[in-house]
């Protein structure tokens, strides 16, 4: 059963095509991974379902809700978390309060009730700060829980945002480039991390990579893009062969 | 599986046991101190004295209000001292003028406040930085014309005092406003000294719990990082509405602390230089730190109250900027405050232990 379907999505930005009538879906439980040369619209396709962008045309449904109906902060209480290509973490607070920030879809109470501290908050913090320390532990954070976010590695902040979307507890969890900054063991640490998160949260994964060796061995599924338009699309097998995804990638032969 | 956490008896096993959770005797000794000198301070000074730290009260008040909203929401306002004249003018007209009792009226001069602070905050969703500041300056040299305006109710230029009616031998009279002791046992600046203390306190501790709720997270997190906040699920322009809303509310009771202290109010107290005072104090003391602005205003209260009127008469009319001097000397080598200054030497003091302790075990090896 598919639980992201993209229908005809169109993204324009002035004259520029970002996205031309892109349609995929991914099925519950699948790791997808959407490749192709940079500028090819994959961040973009990220920050529609995000609702950061406005396409301009088509639809894009999960789990049976029509996400552009909805404002940016209502989806991620649906059940979609993701990370950024170039970060977007919160200086300001340490790497444990970073990640329980991606814990408030999942969590209730505004001013007066954190003002009052009345009776669910108390239980609620703790449960969150569990369930925090649980994913910063999973993910070898946990020595790092009180410190500042700001001055740590980048490989180690894009660690952070993936905890940050954990905890959000998604149904669909978009990573765009987790393995960038990364050495070779580590991305071969990180895509064996990746299935077993999946396998154990139940999760489907959407993934914008550009190490190929990491995307062909976890994913179910890939999408290949170029230029905003879908040019491939099935096993990692089937598109390593295809003509045209060796022409985007290497140029067509003369 | 939630009872496990709730329970609360030590770290669960998944649950690294924080640096937090340990005793801090340091904190606890200086609390201690702190709350005893607070206590001690009404019987050590006189009656002037005592009514000049209420005041610090209410600037720290109005600027912790501030404090959220500039801190730790990242939204500059320098209209705050129009908010603060709003909630003094609200209570002194609600006591006054309608007959209401003290505290209903400062309840209500917090949430007119709120309200006021939530239209004055409508513009923030467009605009943010210096255009905030600025429509916010608009606001704050508004106030004392619009006051000025408003004669009939407000009394114009010449103020307003807070009376209530009092039985006396000649009949029932409007008398000026006293806050006296149940019993009579402490004097009225000893009692008023009191009881706006313990407000006071009530504020930050309110301040800090919302500081460190999921509701605090949200606002640094609106601060730092818009499209973190939002895919996270945070309503953005609800946030930076409501922290309007509650940081105006605070400005308001430290308004209306204000117009209690002193029993008379009028627009010449609300100008844009108390906007200034307010974010002086947030500034000095540490912002994005909760207990900052009350650090802030003591030492602002202090400069004022006890310092400068100790300056040679010579130098008297130069106190802005002795005062200027200092800020830009305090904010060229702390420009965290007084608290930032005591976490970078705190952090320091960490450092220097951690090394000393790494290379004594690395000595310890070689032996």
């Amino acid at each position: 059963m598919a639980v992201l379907e993209v229908v005809d999505v169109g993204v324009r930005f002035g004259g520029v095509v970002a996205l031309d009538s892109l349609s995929f879906t991914i099925d519950a439980g699948q790791i997808c991974a959407l490749i192709g040369p940079n500028g090819a619209g994959k961040t973009t396709l990220f920050n529609v379902v995000s609702r950061i962008y406005e396409p301009t045309s088509g639809s894009v449904r999960f789990d049976g809700h029509d996400l552009l109906g909805l404002p940016a902060h209502r989806i991620a209480e649906l059940g979609v978390g993701r990370t950024f290509q170039n970060l977007a973490l919160v200086p300001g607070l340490s790497v444990l309060d970073n990640v329980k920030v991606g814990g408030h879809a999942r969590s209730r109470g505004g001013f007066w009730a954190a003002a009052l501290r009345l009776p669910p908050m108390p239980a609620q913090e703790r449960e969150l700060e569990a369930r925090a320390m649980d994913v910063l532990e999973r993910l070898s954070l946990a020595p790092l829980a009180r410190r500042p976010c700001a001055g740590l590695p980048y490989g180690t902040l894009k660690r952070i945002e993936f905890a940050r979307a954990l905890v959000g507890q998604p149904k669909l969890l978009m990573l765009d480039e987790p393995a960038s900054g990364l050495t070779h063991g580590e991305v071969d640490e990180l895509g064996a991390l990746i299935r077993q998160i999946r396998d154990e949260f139940a999760l489907t994964v959407l993934l914008v990579e550009h190490h190929m060796s990491m995307v062909m061995a976890i994913s179910d599924k890939v999408v290949v893009m170029d230029l905003g338009r879908k040019i491939a699309e099935g096993l990692p097998a089937q598109v390593r062969e295809d003509p045209k995804v060796i022409a985007a990638y290497l140029g067509a032969p003369a | 599986m939630s009872d496990a956490t709730a329970l609360g008896d030590g770290p669960t096993a998944k649950v690294a046991p924080s640096p937090a959770r340990r005793v801090p005797v340091g904190r606890v000794v200086v609390s201690v101190v702190v709350a005893a000198v607070l206590v001690a301070l009404p019987f050590m000074f006189p009656a002037f004295r005592v009514e000049q730290f209420v005041g610090w009260m209410a600037l720290a008040i109005a600027a912790c209000g501030l404090n959220l909203l500039t801190g730790y929401n990242g939204q500059i306002s320098v209209g705050h001292g129009a908010l603060y004249g709003t909630g003094a003018y609200a209570t002194a007209l609600l006591i006054t003028d309608l007959g209401w009792p003290v505290w209903p009226s400062v309840a209500a001069a917090g949430v007119i406040c709120f309200v006021v602070g939530v239209a004055i905050g409508l513009p923030a969703l467009r605009i943010k930085g210096l255009y905030l500041a600025l429509v916010t300056l608009a606001v704050a040299t508004l106030f004392p014309l619009i006051i000025e305006q408003f004669s009939s109710i407000t009394g114009g230029g010449s103020g307003l005092s807070i009376t209530t009616p009092q039985e006396t031998p000649r009949g029932v009279i409007e008398r000026p406003i006293r806050l006296e002791s149940p019993g009579g046992s402490l004097a009225p600046d000893q009692w008023k000294y009191f009881v706006f203390l313990v407000l006071t306190v009530v504020v930050f501790v309110v301040m800090r719990n919302i500081v460190r709720s999921r509701t605090g997270r949200s606002l640094v997190a609106v601060r730092d990082n818009e499209t973190a906040a939002e895919v996270s699920g945070v309503h953005v322009a609800r946030v930076k509405i409501l922290t309007f809303g509650v940081s105006s509310a605070m400005a308001g009771i430290g308004g209306a602390v204000f117009a209690l202290n002193n029993g008379r109010i009028n627009p010449s107290s609300f100008t844009i230089v108390v906007s200034i005072y307010f974010l002086i104090a947030v500034v000095v003391g540490g912002a994005a730190s909760v207990i900052g602005p009350a650090i802030g205003a003591v030492a602002y209260g202090l400069f004022i109250d006890v310092l400068s009127p100790e300056l040679p008469e010579r130098f008297k009319p130069a106190t802005p900027v002795i005062l200027g001097v200092l800020l830009i000397l305090l904010m060229l080598f702390a420009p965290g405050g007084i608290v930032g200054m005591w976490r970078t030497s705190a952090a320091k003091r960490a450092a220097k232990r951690a090394r000393a302790a790494t290379a004594a075990a690395a000595s310890g090896d070689t032996v």
